[in-house]
């Protein structure tokens, strides 16, 4: 239980995915003006993550390892991630109006993010199990969350700073965000 | 060989499979949608302009049908397809008669005619946007058009061409009132007018008189006199410029709103 644990932290703060990956950083800026769509973005991110692992994991395991393919990852996880997000939108859409109405117009725009496509190469390569790759996209998803929740906050209030005018807009979001990854730096020394 | 053909099969059962499962699912998984929902749809404009404060005329003619807006939010369509929208949907529309309809007007006539240049020339991409964040650009006016048309680019309906002075002029015909041109604006010189709007200063230069008067030939200095001279508030002055009430100047005859024009000592009250 405790690897599992320290798998979720690790994945969660200490490696996070936007802030000391820099996965995922369309979204991070793209979605991350406000705090309710942040929080959207975030559970859609988090749900595909843990589909993909689940998925890929045993795509890894019973197919591409058995008969030697594993130089056709890149195609294989695409096409199987793709699709099954698609599905799985289906299936929302058919028996949760309402939960389809907060991840809906998220979910077709992060099936091959980057975010979602490294979480699924990673697990690959450090050999994770089907248990540790789902607590691995269980934190890096919450982290993916905590850190556009955490931007989209600071956001919200820079519409109101005095910032100079050739900082306006996106550079001082991108200065923001690397003001962000050195404090996230401090997470470095939490498991030894 | 052998690999390739594991290779090739592999994967081909791979697609397949996941082509069946998405066949599969769009039978299975089918939400049969409103289709007055797709009624509505088609019959607004489709330019997607987003004026209406929906992501677009999808999400507008939805919202007019289950959420119960007036389709008198969409500010393209003409009243007559408004009024087809309310028929179908058994509804009528309460009509407003004293709004009227804005349209954008540039507040800039500083052409190449009238403006000074600066000694260093911008070179670099063609576009407001970015001449604007590389501090200025060529024209001396800090407030001016810039002229490389981004409002011509963004207005769904083409209604913004540029002159042959290089500044971009609004087909009032053609205008929506969809405010996008005033948004891509980053010197914010859009501005929406009523459409019946007869006199207007064209300027949004801030610049104290001396500096107005040395950038450009048809700059406001901020002297006043606009505004001592009409008592009615037709004109405000604010940090050196002065701007027509769009409110209080439809009160004011046009006999004196030109007379007023005259005695402005830069010539630059333009009355139709």
């Amino acid at each position: 239980m405790v690897e599992y644990i320290l798998i979720f932290i690790s994945a969660a703060l200490i490696n996070n995915f936007v802030l000391s990956y820099f996965l995922g950083i369309c979204p991070f800026f793209g979605v991350s003006k406000k705090t309710s769509s942040a929080v959207s973005m975030g559970l859609a991110v988090t749900f595909v993550m843990t589909i993909t692992a689940i998925v890929t994991n045993l795509l890894n395991t019973y197919f591409l390892k058995p008969f030697d393919l594993t130089y056709l990852t890149y195609v294989a996880f695409i096409l199987v991630i793709a699709s099954l997000v698609q599905v799985v939108e289906m299936f929302v859409k058919k028996t949760s109006k309402p939960l389809y109405n907060i991840l809906g117009i998220y979910l077709p725009l992060i099936t091959t993010n980057c975010a979602i496509f490294g979480l699924a190469l990673f697990g690959q390569l450090r050999d994770y199990g089907l248990m540790q790759n789902i607590f691995f996209a269980l934190g890096a998803g919450f982290g993916f969350t905590l850190a556009l929740v955490i931007m989209s906050g600071i956001r919200e209030e820079l519409e109101f700073a005095d910032v100079p005018k050739y900082f306006q807009g996106v550079p001082i979001a991108f200065l923001t965000a690397g003001s962000l990854a050195l404090a996230f730096m401090g997470f470095a020394g939490l498991i030894s | 060989m052998q690999n390739i053909m594991i290779a090739v099969l592999g994967m081909s059962i791979l697609g397949l499979f996941w082509a069946l499962v998405l066949v599969f699912a769009n039978k299975q998984f089918f939400v049969k949608e409103d289709p007055l929902v797709e009624k509505v749809i088609e019959s607004l404009p489709g330019v997607n302009c987003g004026a209406c404060g929906f992501a677009g005329c999808g999400a507008c003619g939805d919202a007019i049908v289950t959420k119960k807006e007036s389709p008198t939010i969409c500010p393209v369509c003409n009243d007559q397809t408004k009024e087809d929208i309310a028929e179908m949907l058994g509804r009528k529309i309460v009509k407003d008669p004293n709004q009227i309809k804005l349209i954008a007007k540039v507040h800039c006539a500083g052409s190449k005619k009238y403006l000074k240049l600066r000694a260093e020339k911008y070179n670099g991409y063609p576009s407001c946007a970015v001449e604007n964040i590389t501090g200025g650009g060529t024209k001396a006016c800090t407030y001016g058009c810039l002229g490389h048309g981004d409002c011509v680019k963004v207005c769904p309906v083409e209604a913004i061409a540029m002159n042959s002075d290089g500044l971009p002029v609004v087909d009032e015909q053609k205008c929506i009132s969809c405010e996008k041109c005033v948004l891509e604006c980053p010197r914010s010189i859009i501005k929406m007018v009523p459409e019946n709007q007869e006199v207007f200063i064209l300027c949004s230069s801030k610049d104290p008189g001396k500096v107005a008067r040395q950038v450009c030939d048809v700059s406001c200095i901020g002297c006043g006199i606009c505004v001592k001279n009409e008592e009615q508030g037709s004109f405000q002055l604010k940090d050196f410029l002065a701007t027509v009430d769009y409110q209080n100047s439809q009160k004011v005859s046009l006999e004196k709103l030109r007379e007023v024009s005259t005695k402005c000592p830069r010539k630059i009250i333009t009355v139709k």
